[in-house]
């Protein structure tokens, strides 16, 4: 048996000023992701999905929702998350969250998954965007080119990031919608809004890629 | 989680329950598929504990599960197979929602022949499989699974290895009158359609599960 330490260890430095919380959904993904001492040195809170309570997200500048939730238990506490960016914070919303079904003006498109274009050279037809926004100091191309799960699209004045620029009708090349984009306009605060799963394949030490676009994600909305 | 999240009753039909369930994080049809047999049904896990296992066989817990919740419920995981019940483990277990889970360990892996999957002691599930049909899949390793794991109970067989140093991967061991199987990896039945001898797996898991 372990014995127990005569003194108290914390990832939690006492002088930290920005807060930042995870919502997670205790999948072994987020379970794995929430162990990973660079994820720890953002000093994050972590946030239970299933035992979510009011004001459980309060006072967060930013507040991420992970990939990959119970539909469920996100369709239940989609106003706690909207009540992050309406009341001037940060929300970002990571993919296979059914991000259409309760955030307004969104659309989702689905898309296979392509985990082979890079194994032959085949083009994945994802491209990134609006290179002079100020996540372009923080993401790479290889942080968000690896694979998706769906195009968003959006009425709102938002800066899309990544998209996926596929054949039109004529065979012409057009940006067919979204996988990352932030939108400052919608709300008093800011939504970061993705297909991508990083959360997903990181912490099922899958994709390198993923861990990238996390590490860099957290990066971002670290500074800005 | 409230009471509003019970399923529909079922007492009045039984057989309305399939032999095998599929533990999912949001999708439900405990009858699972007509026409298929032995059906495979499916529960959310938040309903689990509501559902009247007395005709289960065999639970799959899927890979993508809320483990902080099986652990909640580890005295019902147990006791369904102390009674004689199957059930077969998706994912890294980092809960300790059944006894003998084992602790997974991350691999890190630089190419290929790190996460190359290699058979172990002989097991039904596995049988008439070609490790080569689980290490790659369209020239692609890493699906199968990228750790090993540690801590195994003594009465476990170990089914399947991986990487260069053979490390255990998939186990299998008996626990008071039945048995759980741990595939530390995306669920197994992923595989069922996949053009080769890694699709037997699903059918094979499924006739495991529902013997006792």
């Amino acid at each position: 048996m372990t014995t127990a330490e005569p003194f108290s260890r914390t990832d939690i430095a006492p002088l930290r000023s920005r807060r930042l919380a995870i919502v997670h959904g205790g999948s072994y993904p987020h379970l794995q992701t929430m162990k990973d001492p660079a994820v720890l040195a953002y000093q994050p809170d972590f946030h239970y999905l299933a035992d979510l309570a009011d004001g459980d997200l309060d006072g967060y500048s930013t507040v991420i929702v992970a990939d990959r939730l119970h539909p469920g238990l996100v369709a239940r506490h989609a106003d706690r998350f909207r009540a992050v960016a309406e009341r001037g914070d940060t929300l970002v919303v990571l993919g296979e969250n059914g991000v259409h079904t309760w955030l307004p003006g969104v659309e989702w498109e689905p898309r296979p998954t392509n985990f082979w274009w890079w194994l032959h050279g085949e083009d994945p037809l994802i491209r990134t965007r609006s290179h002079d926004h100020g996540a372009w100091a923080y993401l790479s191309t290889k942080s968000v080119i690896w694979h998706h799960h769906g195009l968003l699209r959006t009425e709102a004045d938002v800066v899309p990031l990544v998209v996926s620029e596929e054949p039109d009708a004529e065979g012409n090349p057009h940006d067919a919608g979204m996988m990352l984009y932030e939108d400052t306009t919608s709300t008093a605060g800011r939504l970061i809004v993705t297909t991508l799963d990083p959360t997903y394949h990181h912490g099922s030490n899958f994709m390198p890629g993923a861990t990238r676009f996390l590490y860099s994600l957290l990066r971002w909305v670290d500074n800005t | 989680m409230p009471q509003s999240n019970r399923p529909p009753s079922t007492t009045d039909e039984p057989t309305a329950i399939a032999a095998v369930l599929h533990v999912t994080m949001g999708t439900e049809n405990l009858a699972g598929e007509p026409g298929t047999g032995p059906r495979v049904g499916q529960v959310d896990v938040y309903n689990l504990p509501y559902v009247d296992l007395t005709t289960v066989r065999g639970l799959i817990i899927g890979g993508g599960v809320d483990q902080i919740f099986l652990e909640r419920n580890r005295d019902l995981l147990t006791g369904f197979v102390t009674r004689g019940g199957r059930v077969a483990v998706m994912g890294h277990a980092l809960t300790d929602f059944l006894p003998g889970l084992g602790v997974w360990r991350k691999l890190a892996y630089t190419g290929p022949k790190d996460l190359a999957i290699t058979l172990g002691d002989p097991h039904p599930v596995w049988d008439g499989v070609d490790p080569a049909d689980l290490s790659f899949r369209k020239g692609v390793t890493g699906f199968y699974a990228r750790g090993y794991v540690d801590k195994i109970p003594d009465d476990a067989i170990v089914t399947t290895r991986i990487g260069r140093h053979a490390l255990p991967l998939d186990f299998v061991y008996p626990l008071g009158d039945g048995q759980v199987l741990v595939h530390g990896g995306n669920d197994l039945t992923g595989w069922k359609n996949d053009p080769n001898t890694s699709a037997r797996m699903t059918p094979q898991l499924i006739d495991w599960l529902t013997q006792r």
